[in-house]
């Protein structure tokens, strides 16, 4: 596991009732987040990692899982 | 002593809300929501919509009327009237005007209009308490009054499913038990877009119809202006009235939905006990949400004795919070 992953699963495990541990692969919905979770999520991801990901980014990316979130967030580091 | 030697405070609430309702399943057959996210990020299952022909100042005035009918004050007394709208019945006159006439208001009353949203109670507490306090006025109704179904998009599942129509009439009185403290404000302009109604003013005075320029929310921003303002306001309010968190009974937070005051609970680490959601029926009037929230707790009488901080947030972007001490009621 990546350290971003890591971190991301941390935040979710620390912040939201998620379904199941956290991984790569893990979908949001399959983690049991629905939009507004997201949206919560998505603030405290920019809070404790500081990368802000814009509505268009989740869609242009296609950020459906944590592991296509970190790698969003990789990218952005190493701009 | 005269009112001006009175703290004033606020001494009723009557609310008004239109009678036809736009309930879950509703909501769930139009927007496919489902009923777990209804009932546990919304929070909202019932909201009331103003008849076609029924505007801000009628509610107002049915909400005002309710005041007096109750026997709370004469209506001769009134020397204030203070409406907070975004949605005036003309462009010119002023709405308040409206009210005054058909609540049979003494033409000695001052009457004005405040054009604000979600902050507006807490913006209009602080203007009453201002102009009661400078001029010796003994009574002032602030009214708070919005029909937001009349912008709506009809479709918008992120609008539709959380605003509600209504108003509140609240009294405040010099001596009135309520006593308005320290009020905190905040105003950030950058981010008028993120909660719009383009239309139908001076930038663009021709209304669109509502399906082409509807009231725009985008939800994700409006969260984060809130987690990113409020606490920091609500921490500012408690410091200028000299209390800790813990010297406060009740944090009454607009009840933009559940999702949003959950947010802000946890964000502030407040014990959830003490920061109602009660506007399950009724929804996100605007402005109305707060003295909506704090009559449907049981207003003055059941909240005699406690501390209660207010917080409204929202379009302007506009934040503010304020403490309210109520005393304990004598014994009649």
């Amino acid at each position: 596991m990546s350290d971003t992953v890591a971190a991301l699963a941390r935040i979710l495990d620390e912040k939201f009732e998620v379904q199941q541990k956290a991984g790569a692969e893990s979908s949001f919905d399959g983690l049991g987040l629905d939009s507004l979770d997201v949206i919560n999520f998505l603030y405290s991801v920019e809070e404790e990692l500081g990368v802000k990901v814009p509505d268009e980014d989740l869609v242009t990316h296609d950020i459906e899982t944590i592991g296509a979130l970190a790698n969003y967030i990789d990218a952005r580091n190493s701009d | 002593m005269t009112a001006r030697d009175l703290q004033p405070g606020i001494a009723d609430i009557a609310v008004y809300l239109p009678e036809a309702t736009v309930d879950d399943d509703e909501i769930k057959r139009r927007f496919g929501f489902d009923q777990k996210f209804l009932d546990e990020k919304l929070g909202i299952h019932s909201r009331h919509i103003a008849a076609s022909d029924e505007t801000v100042a009628d509610m107002a005035v049915a909400a005002g009327a309710r005041l007096f009918e109750r026997g709370s004050i004469d209506r001769e007394r009134i020397d204030l009237v203070l409406l907070c709208t975004q949605n005036p019945d003309y462009r010119l006159p002023t709405t308040a005007n409206l009210v005054q006439d058909r609540l049979g208001l003494s033409t000695a009353c001052a009457a004005l209009d405040i054009n604000q949203g979600c902050s507006g109670f807490v913006y209009g507490l602080s203007v009453v308490r201002g102009m009661m306090a400078s001029e010796g006025l003994s009574s002032a109704l602030l009214i708070t009054s919005e029909a937001y179904s009349k912008v709506m998009n009809p479709d918008d599942r992120n609008t539709v499913p959380l605003f509600g129509d209504g108003a509140a009439a609240t009294l405040i009185t010099a001596g009135g038990t309520g006593h308005i403290g320290q009020s905190r404000f905040g105003s950030d302009g950058s981010g008028a877009d993120v909660l719009i109604v383009r239309g139908g003013g001076g930038r663009y005075p021709n209304r669109l119809p509502v399906g082409e320029d509807g009231l725009f929310m985008n939800g994700r921003a409006v969260f984060e202006f809130m987690m990113k303002r409020v606490p920091r306001n609500v921490t500012e309010c408690l410091a200028a009235n000299e209390l800790s968190a813990d010297e406060v009974d009740l944090f009454v937070f607009h009840q933009a939905s559940l999702f949003m005051v959950s947010s802000l609970t946890r964000a502030l680490k407040l014990p959830p006990d003490k920061v109602p959601f009660v506007l399950a029926d009724g929804g996100n009037t605007v402005s109305s949400t707060l003295p909506m929230a704090l009559e449907r707790i049981g207003g003055c009488r059941s909240l005699a004795g406690k501390t209660v901080l207010l917080s409204g947030f929202g379009v302007g972007l506009s934040w503010a919070s304020t403490v309210i001490r109520f005393s304990e009621m004598s014994k009649k």
